[in-house]
Protein backbone atom coordinates (compact mmCIF):
# COMPACT_ATOMS: atom_id res chain seq x y z
CA UNK A 1 0.00 0.00 0.00
CA UNK A 2 1.74 3.27 0.70
CA UNK A 3 4.68 2.93 2.61
CA UNK A 4 5.96 6.93 4.42
CA UNK A 5 9.56 7.62 2.98
CA UNK A 6 12.48 6.02 5.00
CA UNK A 7 14.82 8.24 3.94
CA UNK A 8 18.88 7.08 4.48
CA UNK A 9 19.88 10.70 4.60
CA UNK A 10 19.90 12.69 7.49
CA UNK A 11 21.67 16.09 6.98
CA UNK A 12 22.13 18.63 4.32
CA UNK A 13 25.39 17.67 3.47
CA UNK A 14 25.12 14.17 3.31
CA UNK A 15 22.27 14.55 0.59
CA UNK A 16 24.01 16.27 -2.43
CA UNK A 17 24.94 12.49 -3.97
CA UNK A 18 21.86 10.47 -3.27
CA UNK A 19 19.62 13.23 -4.12
CA UNK A 20 21.64 14.09 -7.75
CA UNK A 21 17.96 12.41 -9.50
CA UNK A 22 15.59 14.71 -7.16
CA UNK A 23 13.80 17.46 -9.07
CA UNK A 24 12.85 18.91 -5.75
CA UNK A 25 14.54 18.50 -2.58
CA UNK A 26 13.09 19.77 0.78
CA UNK A 27 16.08 19.20 3.30
CA UNK A 28 15.31 17.77 6.82
CA UNK A 29 14.51 20.64 9.10
CA UNK A 30 13.14 22.85 6.06
CA UNK A 31 10.20 25.53 7.09
CA UNK A 32 7.78 27.07 4.95
CA UNK A 33 5.86 29.74 6.41
CA UNK A 34 5.46 33.86 6.27
CA UNK A 35 9.08 35.29 7.26
CA UNK A 36 7.54 38.58 8.05
CA UNK A 37 4.66 37.50 9.98
CA UNK A 38 7.09 35.62 11.71
CA UNK A 39 4.90 32.27 11.70
CA UNK A 40 5.80 28.84 10.62
CA UNK A 41 3.15 26.72 8.87
CA UNK A 42 4.73 23.37 8.33
CA UNK A 43 7.70 21.93 8.52
CA UNK A 44 10.02 18.39 7.37
CA UNK A 45 11.60 16.39 9.53
CA UNK A 46 13.87 14.63 7.36
CA UNK A 47 14.92 15.24 3.84
CA UNK A 48 12.63 14.92 1.26
CA UNK A 49 12.74 14.14 -2.39
CA UNK A 50 10.68 14.35 -5.61
CA UNK A 51 12.14 12.63 -8.76
CA UNK A 52 10.86 12.59 -12.05
CA UNK A 53 7.11 11.33 -12.04
CA UNK A 54 3.97 12.78 -10.51
CA UNK A 55 3.32 13.87 -7.23
CA UNK A 56 0.48 14.86 -4.94
CA UNK A 57 0.59 17.76 -2.98
CA UNK A 58 -2.57 17.02 -0.08
CA UNK A 59 -3.03 19.03 2.90
CA UNK A 60 -6.73 20.74 4.18
CA UNK A 61 -7.55 24.35 3.50
CA UNK A 62 -4.93 26.64 4.28
CA UNK A 63 -3.01 23.64 5.69
CA UNK A 64 0.17 25.21 3.40
CA UNK A 65 -0.21 24.05 0.27
CA UNK A 66 0.14 26.92 -1.74
CA UNK A 67 3.16 28.15 0.52
CA UNK A 68 4.88 25.51 -0.13
CA UNK A 69 4.46 25.53 -4.00
CA UNK A 70 5.07 29.04 -3.41
CA UNK A 71 8.21 29.29 -1.53
CA UNK A 72 9.57 26.54 -4.10
CA UNK A 73 8.58 29.14 -6.84
CA UNK A 74 10.85 31.20 -5.21
CA UNK A 75 7.53 33.74 -4.52
CA UNK A 76 7.98 33.06 -0.28
CA UNK A 77 11.59 33.35 1.00
CA UNK A 78 12.04 29.91 2.96
CA UNK A 79 11.85 30.65 6.84
CA UNK A 80 15.23 28.22 6.96
CA UNK A 81 17.34 26.19 4.68
CA UNK A 82 17.22 26.52 1.03
CA UNK A 83 14.71 23.92 -1.04
CA UNK A 84 16.95 22.14 -3.96
CA UNK A 85 14.66 22.96 -7.54
CA UNK A 86 16.37 21.55 -11.06
CA UNK A 87 15.01 21.93 -14.33
CA UNK A 88 12.98 24.63 -15.77
CA UNK A 89 9.97 25.63 -13.04
CA UNK A 90 6.89 26.64 -14.17
CA UNK A 91 4.45 27.84 -11.51
CA UNK A 92 0.40 27.74 -12.07
CA UNK A 93 -1.46 29.54 -9.38
CA UNK A 94 -5.21 28.11 -8.55
CA UNK A 95 -6.34 31.29 -10.01
CA UNK A 96 -4.33 32.49 -13.11
CA UNK A 97 -6.41 34.23 -15.98
CA UNK A 98 -6.34 36.12 -18.61
CA UNK A 99 -7.71 39.42 -20.57
CA UNK A 100 -10.79 38.47 -21.36
CA UNK A 101 -10.23 39.82 -24.93
CA UNK A 102 -8.21 36.87 -25.56
CA UNK A 103 -8.65 34.01 -27.64
CA UNK A 104 -7.28 30.87 -27.08
CA UNK A 105 -4.54 30.51 -29.32
CA UNK A 106 -3.09 33.99 -28.52
CA UNK A 107 -2.84 32.36 -24.90
CA UNK A 108 -0.61 28.87 -25.73
CA UNK A 109 1.07 31.68 -27.70
CA UNK A 110 2.40 33.47 -24.97
CA UNK A 111 3.30 30.47 -22.95
CA UNK A 112 4.86 28.29 -25.45
CA UNK A 113 7.49 28.18 -28.12
CA UNK A 114 6.72 28.32 -31.71
CA UNK A 115 7.71 24.91 -32.14
CA UNK A 116 5.57 23.35 -29.02
CA UNK A 117 2.49 24.87 -30.86
CA UNK A 118 1.14 22.27 -32.84
CA UNK A 119 1.05 19.81 -29.80
CA UNK A 120 -0.65 22.67 -27.61
CA UNK A 121 -3.67 22.91 -30.36
CA UNK A 122 -4.03 19.23 -30.67
CA UNK A 123 -3.73 18.46 -26.65
CA UNK A 124 -6.62 21.49 -26.91
CA UNK A 125 -8.91 19.89 -28.85
CA UNK A 126 -8.34 16.58 -26.88
CA UNK A 127 -9.58 18.93 -24.09
CA UNK A 128 -12.55 19.86 -26.31
CA UNK A 129 -11.83 23.67 -25.31
CA UNK A 130 -13.51 26.20 -28.09
CA UNK A 131 -10.94 27.88 -29.61
CA UNK A 132 -13.76 30.37 -31.48
CA UNK A 133 -14.98 31.85 -28.06
CA UNK A 134 -12.63 34.48 -26.50
CA UNK A 135 -11.04 34.26 -22.69
CA UNK A 136 -14.07 36.12 -21.15
CA UNK A 137 -16.51 33.85 -22.68
CA UNK A 138 -15.19 30.54 -21.74
CA UNK A 139 -16.28 28.51 -18.72
CA UNK A 140 -14.10 28.07 -15.37
CA UNK A 141 -13.45 24.77 -16.58
CA UNK A 142 -12.73 25.81 -19.42
CA UNK A 143 -9.96 27.96 -18.37
CA UNK A 144 -8.48 25.62 -16.43
CA UNK A 145 -8.44 23.09 -19.35
CA UNK A 146 -6.02 25.77 -21.52
CA UNK A 147 -3.69 25.80 -18.43
CA UNK A 148 -3.62 21.84 -18.26
CA UNK A 149 -2.87 22.21 -22.19
CA UNK A 150 -0.13 24.54 -21.75
CA UNK A 151 1.38 22.39 -18.76
CA UNK A 152 1.03 18.96 -20.45
CA UNK A 153 2.55 20.44 -23.40
CA UNK A 154 5.63 21.52 -21.56
CA UNK A 155 6.00 18.09 -20.12
CA UNK A 156 5.96 16.48 -23.29
CA UNK A 157 8.07 18.89 -25.09
CA UNK A 158 11.03 18.22 -22.16
CA UNK A 159 10.04 14.37 -21.84
CA UNK A 160 11.09 14.43 -26.03
CA UNK A 161 14.10 16.24 -25.44
CA UNK A 162 12.76 19.09 -27.21
CA UNK A 163 12.82 21.03 -23.85
CA UNK A 164 14.85 21.38 -20.90
CA UNK A 165 13.87 18.67 -17.97
CA UNK A 166 10.65 20.75 -15.82
CA UNK A 167 9.38 21.18 -12.63
CA UNK A 168 5.98 21.40 -13.13
CA UNK A 169 3.65 23.20 -9.86
CA UNK A 170 0.14 23.06 -10.35
CA UNK A 171 -2.00 24.30 -7.86
CA UNK A 172 -5.16 22.80 -7.87
CA UNK A 173 -5.56 22.05 -11.53
CA UNK A 174 -8.17 20.23 -11.98
CA UNK A 175 -10.92 21.70 -9.92
CA UNK A 176 -13.97 23.24 -11.99
CA UNK A 177 -13.10 20.50 -15.12
CA UNK A 178 -15.77 17.80 -16.23
CA UNK A 179 -15.43 14.44 -15.48
CA UNK A 180 -14.09 13.50 -19.26
CA UNK A 181 -11.48 15.75 -18.98
CA UNK A 182 -10.47 14.36 -15.49
CA UNK A 183 -10.17 10.88 -17.14
CA UNK A 184 -7.91 12.31 -19.88
CA UNK A 185 -5.59 14.72 -17.72
CA UNK A 186 -5.19 11.58 -15.09
CA UNK A 187 -4.37 9.51 -18.06
CA UNK A 188 -1.93 12.05 -18.73
CA UNK A 189 -0.27 11.82 -16.09
CA UNK A 190 0.10 8.28 -15.73
CA UNK A 191 2.65 8.39 -18.09
CA UNK A 192 5.93 7.21 -17.56
CA UNK A 193 8.95 10.22 -17.74
CA UNK A 194 12.33 10.97 -16.89
CA UNK A 195 12.33 14.30 -17.27
CA UNK A 196 9.15 15.82 -15.48
CA UNK A 197 8.35 16.20 -11.92
CA UNK A 198 4.98 16.97 -11.70
CA UNK A 199 3.93 18.15 -8.10
CA UNK A 200 0.04 18.52 -8.23
CA UNK A 201 -2.02 19.96 -4.76
CA UNK A 202 -5.34 18.66 -4.37
CA UNK A 203 -8.11 19.41 -1.97
CA UNK A 204 -8.33 16.04 -0.18
CA UNK A 205 -11.88 15.07 -1.76
CA UNK A 206 -10.58 12.89 -4.91
CA UNK A 207 -11.90 9.11 -4.62
CA UNK A 208 -9.12 7.80 -6.18
CA UNK A 209 -5.41 9.51 -7.03
CA UNK A 210 -2.61 7.98 -9.05
CA UNK A 211 0.42 9.65 -8.59
CA UNK A 212 4.27 8.08 -7.69
CA UNK A 213 3.90 9.86 -4.32
CA UNK A 214 1.71 11.71 -1.61
CA UNK A 215 3.46 14.70 -0.34
CA UNK A 216 1.21 15.45 2.73
CA UNK A 217 0.80 18.38 5.09
CA UNK A 218 -0.75 17.65 8.40
CA UNK A 219 -0.19 19.20 11.70
CA UNK A 220 2.64 20.91 10.73
CA UNK A 221 4.44 18.46 9.30
CA UNK A 222 5.62 18.01 5.19
CA UNK A 223 5.91 14.12 5.00
CA UNK A 224 6.18 12.01 1.81
CA UNK A 225 4.24 8.44 1.09
CA UNK A 226 5.83 6.70 -1.57
CA UNK A 227 3.35 4.59 -3.36
CA UNK A 228 3.45 0.80 -3.63
CA UNK A 229 0.23 0.32 -5.87
CA UNK A 230 -0.57 2.58 -8.67
CA UNK A 231 -3.55 3.17 -7.16
CA UNK A 232 -3.87 5.46 -3.67
CA UNK A 233 -7.12 6.08 -2.28
CA UNK A 234 -7.33 8.89 0.56
CA UNK A 235 -9.05 7.18 2.87
CA UNK A 236 -6.12 4.58 2.89
CA UNK A 237 -3.63 7.47 2.97
CA UNK A 238 -5.38 8.80 6.20
CA UNK A 239 -5.54 5.68 7.98
CA UNK A 240 -1.58 5.26 6.84
CA UNK A 241 -0.71 8.74 8.12
CA UNK A 242 -2.54 8.66 11.21
CA UNK A 243 -0.95 5.45 11.99
CA UNK A 244 2.74 6.62 10.88
CA UNK A 245 1.88 9.63 12.65
CA UNK B 1 10.41 38.41 -26.07
CA UNK B 2 9.88 38.07 -22.88
CA UNK B 3 6.54 35.82 -21.30
CA UNK B 4 5.02 39.65 -20.19
CA UNK B 5 6.31 41.51 -23.87
CA UNK B 6 4.03 38.48 -25.66
CA UNK B 7 1.37 38.81 -23.13
CA UNK B 8 0.83 42.51 -23.66
CA UNK B 9 1.39 42.70 -26.77
CA UNK B 10 -1.54 40.17 -27.40
CA UNK B 11 -3.45 42.11 -25.22
CA UNK B 12 -3.65 45.36 -27.02
CA UNK B 13 -3.82 43.67 -30.53
CA UNK B 14 -6.66 41.95 -28.91
CA UNK B 15 -8.89 45.03 -27.29
CA UNK B 16 -7.60 47.15 -30.69
CA UNK B 17 -7.91 50.31 -28.78
CA UNK B 18 -4.30 50.56 -30.04
CA UNK B 19 -5.13 49.96 -34.04
CA UNK B 20 -7.59 52.96 -33.17
CA UNK B 21 -5.20 55.75 -31.92
CA UNK B 22 -2.53 54.58 -34.68
CA UNK B 23 -4.89 54.77 -37.32
CA UNK B 24 -7.02 57.88 -36.15
CA UNK B 25 -4.87 59.51 -34.88
CA UNK B 26 -2.38 60.58 -37.53
CA UNK B 27 -5.61 61.43 -39.61
CA UNK B 28 -6.84 63.59 -37.03
CA UNK B 29 -3.86 65.26 -37.25
CA UNK B 30 -4.02 65.74 -40.93
CA UNK B 31 -7.44 67.15 -40.69
CA UNK B 32 -7.71 68.98 -37.93
CA UNK B 33 -5.81 72.36 -38.96
CA UNK B 34 -8.74 72.44 -42.02
CA UNK B 35 -11.16 73.08 -39.09
CA UNK B 36 -9.93 76.10 -38.01
CA UNK B 37 -10.27 79.34 -40.73
CA UNK B 38 -7.17 78.22 -42.26
CA UNK B 39 -8.41 79.96 -45.28
CA UNK B 40 -6.90 83.32 -43.95
CA UNK B 41 -3.32 82.22 -44.13
CA UNK B 42 -2.79 79.00 -45.92
CA UNK B 43 0.81 78.53 -45.34
CA UNK B 44 0.14 77.70 -41.84
CA UNK B 45 -1.75 74.63 -42.33
CA UNK B 46 1.52 72.55 -43.00
CA UNK B 47 3.08 73.28 -39.45
CA UNK B 48 -0.20 73.22 -37.80
CA UNK B 49 -0.42 69.70 -38.89
CA UNK B 50 2.77 68.71 -37.43
CA UNK B 51 1.79 70.54 -34.11
CA UNK B 52 -1.40 69.10 -34.12
CA UNK B 53 0.27 65.48 -34.20
CA UNK B 54 2.57 66.09 -31.81
CA UNK B 55 0.74 67.20 -29.49
CA UNK B 56 -2.18 64.57 -29.64
CA UNK B 57 1.26 61.81 -28.81
CA UNK B 58 2.65 64.30 -26.26
CA UNK B 59 -1.51 64.14 -24.99
CA UNK B 60 -3.51 61.20 -26.10
CA UNK B 61 -1.29 58.32 -27.00
CA UNK B 62 0.86 58.96 -23.53
CA UNK B 63 -2.20 59.08 -21.35
CA UNK B 64 -3.63 55.90 -23.27
CA UNK B 65 0.01 54.22 -23.22
CA UNK B 66 0.01 55.37 -18.97
CA UNK B 67 -3.53 53.92 -18.85
CA UNK B 68 -2.50 50.46 -20.58
CA UNK B 69 0.47 49.71 -18.57
CA UNK B 70 -0.95 50.42 -15.32
CA UNK B 71 -4.43 48.02 -16.26
CA UNK B 72 -1.90 44.91 -17.38
CA UNK B 73 -0.02 45.74 -13.71
CA UNK B 74 -3.17 45.84 -11.92
CA UNK B 75 -4.90 42.60 -14.08
CA UNK B 76 -1.57 40.82 -14.30
CA UNK B 77 -0.87 40.84 -10.11
CA UNK B 78 -4.58 39.81 -9.80
CA UNK B 79 -5.02 36.92 -12.42
CA UNK B 80 -1.44 35.22 -10.82
CA UNK B 81 0.24 35.90 -14.14
CA UNK B 82 2.92 37.68 -12.16
CA UNK B 83 3.42 34.96 -10.15
CA UNK B 84 3.98 32.63 -13.29
CA UNK B 85 6.40 34.87 -14.54
CA UNK B 86 8.10 35.52 -11.27
CA UNK B 87 8.77 31.27 -11.11
CA UNK B 88 10.13 31.21 -14.79
CA UNK B 89 12.92 33.96 -14.02
CA UNK B 90 16.29 32.37 -12.53
CA UNK B 91 16.68 33.60 -9.21
CA UNK B 92 19.49 36.49 -9.20
CA UNK B 93 17.93 39.79 -10.86
CA UNK B 94 14.29 38.71 -11.35
CA UNK B 95 12.30 41.99 -10.58
CA UNK B 96 14.93 43.54 -12.88
CA UNK B 97 14.22 41.20 -15.59
CA UNK B 98 10.73 41.39 -15.23
CA UNK B 99 10.47 45.11 -15.14
CA UNK B 100 13.01 45.55 -18.34
CA UNK B 101 10.37 42.91 -20.27
CA UNK B 102 7.68 44.79 -19.62
CA UNK B 103 9.65 48.20 -20.57
CA UNK B 104 9.93 46.42 -23.85
CA UNK B 105 6.49 45.33 -24.00
CA UNK B 106 5.57 49.23 -23.55
CA UNK B 107 8.18 50.41 -26.08
CA UNK B 108 6.21 48.79 -28.74
CA UNK B 109 3.26 50.89 -29.07
CA UNK B 110 4.91 54.29 -28.16
CA UNK B 111 7.13 53.40 -30.99
CA UNK B 112 4.57 52.87 -33.45
CA UNK B 113 3.06 55.89 -32.08
CA UNK B 114 6.10 58.19 -33.08
CA UNK B 115 6.06 56.36 -36.79
CA UNK B 116 2.60 57.71 -37.18
CA UNK B 117 3.70 60.95 -35.91
CA UNK B 118 6.60 61.05 -37.77
CA UNK B 119 5.02 60.28 -41.04
CA UNK B 120 1.72 62.76 -40.26
CA UNK B 121 4.56 65.50 -40.14
CA UNK B 122 6.74 64.26 -43.31
CA UNK B 123 3.70 63.63 -45.26
CA UNK B 124 1.20 66.61 -44.59
CA UNK B 125 4.21 69.30 -43.53
CA UNK B 126 7.27 68.73 -44.88
CA UNK B 127 9.13 71.35 -46.78
CA UNK B 128 9.60 71.70 -50.44
CA UNK B 129 13.42 72.81 -50.14
CA UNK B 130 15.38 69.94 -50.48
CA UNK B 131 17.70 71.35 -47.25
CA UNK B 132 14.69 72.52 -45.62
CA UNK B 133 13.53 69.17 -45.75
CA UNK B 134 16.09 67.32 -44.30
CA UNK B 135 16.67 69.34 -41.35
CA UNK B 136 12.75 69.03 -41.15
CA UNK B 137 13.28 64.96 -40.69
CA UNK B 138 16.33 65.07 -38.63
CA UNK B 139 14.08 67.41 -35.78
CA UNK B 140 10.96 64.94 -36.38
CA UNK B 141 13.72 62.20 -35.38
CA UNK B 142 14.73 63.90 -32.37
CA UNK B 143 11.48 64.73 -31.26
CA UNK B 144 10.46 60.74 -31.65
CA UNK B 145 13.80 60.21 -29.59
CA UNK B 146 13.35 62.18 -26.69
CA UNK B 147 9.56 61.46 -26.43
CA UNK B 148 10.41 57.82 -25.93
CA UNK B 149 13.32 58.74 -23.58
CA UNK B 150 10.45 60.19 -21.42
CA UNK B 151 7.08 57.64 -21.76
CA UNK B 152 8.62 54.19 -21.95
CA UNK B 153 10.38 54.65 -18.04
CA UNK B 154 7.10 56.44 -16.92
CA UNK B 155 4.97 53.42 -18.57
CA UNK B 156 6.83 50.82 -16.75
CA UNK B 157 6.47 53.57 -13.25
CA UNK B 158 2.93 52.69 -14.08
CA UNK B 159 3.06 49.33 -14.98
CA UNK B 160 4.46 48.67 -11.48
CA UNK B 161 2.63 50.79 -9.12
CA UNK B 162 -0.38 49.15 -10.37
CA UNK B 163 0.98 46.01 -9.01
CA UNK B 164 0.86 47.15 -5.40
CA UNK B 165 -1.64 50.02 -5.69
CA UNK B 166 -4.94 50.21 -8.24
CA UNK B 167 -4.21 51.10 -12.00
CA UNK B 168 -6.62 54.54 -11.26
CA UNK B 169 -3.93 55.51 -8.35
CA UNK B 170 -0.91 54.47 -10.74
CA UNK B 171 -2.04 56.50 -13.65
CA UNK B 172 -3.32 59.03 -11.61
CA UNK B 173 0.25 59.55 -10.09
CA UNK B 174 2.10 58.95 -13.25
CA UNK B 175 0.15 61.24 -14.75
CA UNK B 176 0.57 64.31 -12.50
CA UNK B 177 4.05 63.44 -12.77
CA UNK B 178 3.96 64.06 -16.42
CA UNK B 179 1.91 66.61 -16.64
CA UNK B 180 3.87 68.67 -14.01
CA UNK B 181 6.95 68.14 -15.65
CA UNK B 182 5.71 68.64 -19.49
CA UNK B 183 3.54 71.70 -18.80
CA UNK B 184 4.09 73.50 -15.74
CA UNK B 185 8.03 72.92 -15.04
CA UNK B 186 9.24 75.19 -17.69
CA UNK B 187 6.20 77.65 -17.53
CA UNK B 188 7.71 77.95 -13.35
CA UNK B 189 11.23 77.64 -13.48
CA UNK B 190 11.84 81.40 -13.72
CA UNK B 191 10.10 81.96 -10.69
CA UNK B 192 11.59 78.67 -9.35
CA UNK B 193 14.88 80.02 -9.32
CA UNK B 194 14.70 83.15 -8.11
CA UNK B 195 12.01 81.95 -5.07
CA UNK B 196 13.03 81.00 -1.82
CA UNK B 197 15.20 77.31 -1.42
CA UNK B 198 12.28 74.63 -1.65
CA UNK B 199 11.56 76.79 -4.79
CA UNK B 200 14.72 76.60 -5.85
CA UNK B 201 15.08 72.80 -5.03
CA UNK B 202 11.87 72.02 -6.87
CA UNK B 203 13.40 74.05 -10.25
CA UNK B 204 16.65 71.50 -10.14
CA UNK B 205 15.55 68.26 -8.55
CA UNK B 206 12.10 68.57 -10.89
CA UNK B 207 11.32 66.54 -14.21
CA UNK B 208 11.56 69.22 -16.86
CA UNK B 209 9.74 66.82 -19.32
CA UNK B 210 8.61 70.33 -21.25
CA UNK B 211 12.54 70.25 -22.58
CA UNK B 212 11.68 67.22 -25.00
CA UNK B 213 9.14 69.28 -26.56
CA UNK B 214 10.42 70.10 -29.38
CA UNK B 215 7.08 71.35 -31.65
CA UNK B 216 7.89 75.20 -31.12
CA UNK B 217 11.34 74.09 -33.42
CA UNK B 218 8.96 72.39 -35.83
CA UNK B 219 6.01 75.08 -36.17
CA UNK B 220 8.82 78.32 -36.69
CA UNK B 221 10.94 75.70 -38.24
CA UNK B 222 13.83 76.43 -36.40
CA UNK B 223 15.90 73.73 -37.44
CA UNK B 224 16.96 70.24 -35.21
CA UNK B 225 18.29 70.78 -32.00
CA UNK B 226 22.26 70.62 -32.32
CA UNK B 227 24.03 67.46 -31.75
CA UNK B 228 25.69 69.35 -27.89
CA UNK B 229 22.36 70.19 -27.18
CA UNK B 230 20.43 66.71 -28.23
CA UNK B 231 23.38 64.79 -26.60
CA UNK B 232 22.47 66.92 -23.01
CA UNK B 233 19.18 66.43 -23.09
CA UNK B 234 19.25 62.32 -23.57
CA UNK B 235 21.69 62.59 -20.65
CA UNK B 236 19.40 64.31 -18.65
CA UNK B 237 16.26 62.21 -19.78
CA UNK B 238 18.49 58.71 -19.48
CA UNK B 239 19.04 60.22 -16.03
CA UNK B 240 15.35 60.54 -14.94
CA UNK B 241 14.85 57.13 -16.81
CA UNK B 242 17.40 55.40 -14.41
CA UNK B 243 16.16 56.60 -11.36
CA UNK B 244 12.23 56.19 -12.49
CA UNK B 245 13.26 52.39 -13.81
CA UNK B 246 15.23 51.84 -10.39
CA UNK B 247 11.80 52.75 -8.14
CA UNK B 248 9.98 50.91 -10.17
CA UNK B 249 12.26 47.68 -9.44
CA UNK B 250 11.91 48.78 -6.19
CA UNK B 251 8.15 48.62 -6.03
CA UNK B 252 7.35 45.57 -8.08
CA UNK B 253 5.31 42.86 -6.77
CA UNK B 254 3.48 40.14 -7.98
CA UNK B 255 0.82 39.67 -5.20
CA UNK B 256 -1.07 42.44 -2.98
Amino acid sequence: MIAKENSKISSNSDSDDACSDAFVVLPAGFEIGYRKAGRSVAGTSETLQLGAGHHFLLAKNGGGKTTLLATLAGLLPPLNLTPTVRGALHYFCDDLSFNRDLCVSSILRVFLAKQALARAFELSEILEIPFDKKYGALSRGNKQKIILAIAETLAREAEEGLGDPCVLLLDEPISGIDFGAREIVREWWARPTSRVCRLVSHHPDEPVLTADSVVLIHQRKIEKFNSGTPQISWETLRESFFTAA
Amino acid sequence: MTLLTRLYLSTILANRTIAVLAVGLPILAYCLPQLVPATLKPSLIEPARAQAGWILLWTVCTGWLFLSAASSGEEWRRSGFLVYAFSREAARFRRLRLIAGSAIGFSAPAILFVFGTFLTSVVGALPGDPKEAELWIILNLQSGVLYLAIVIPLATLAFSLATRFSSTVSWILVSCHFGFGFFFQGGLAPYLASSSLPGQLMNLLGPHFHLADLTERLVFKMGPLPFSGLAQFLGYFSGWGLVTMAIAILIFRTRQ
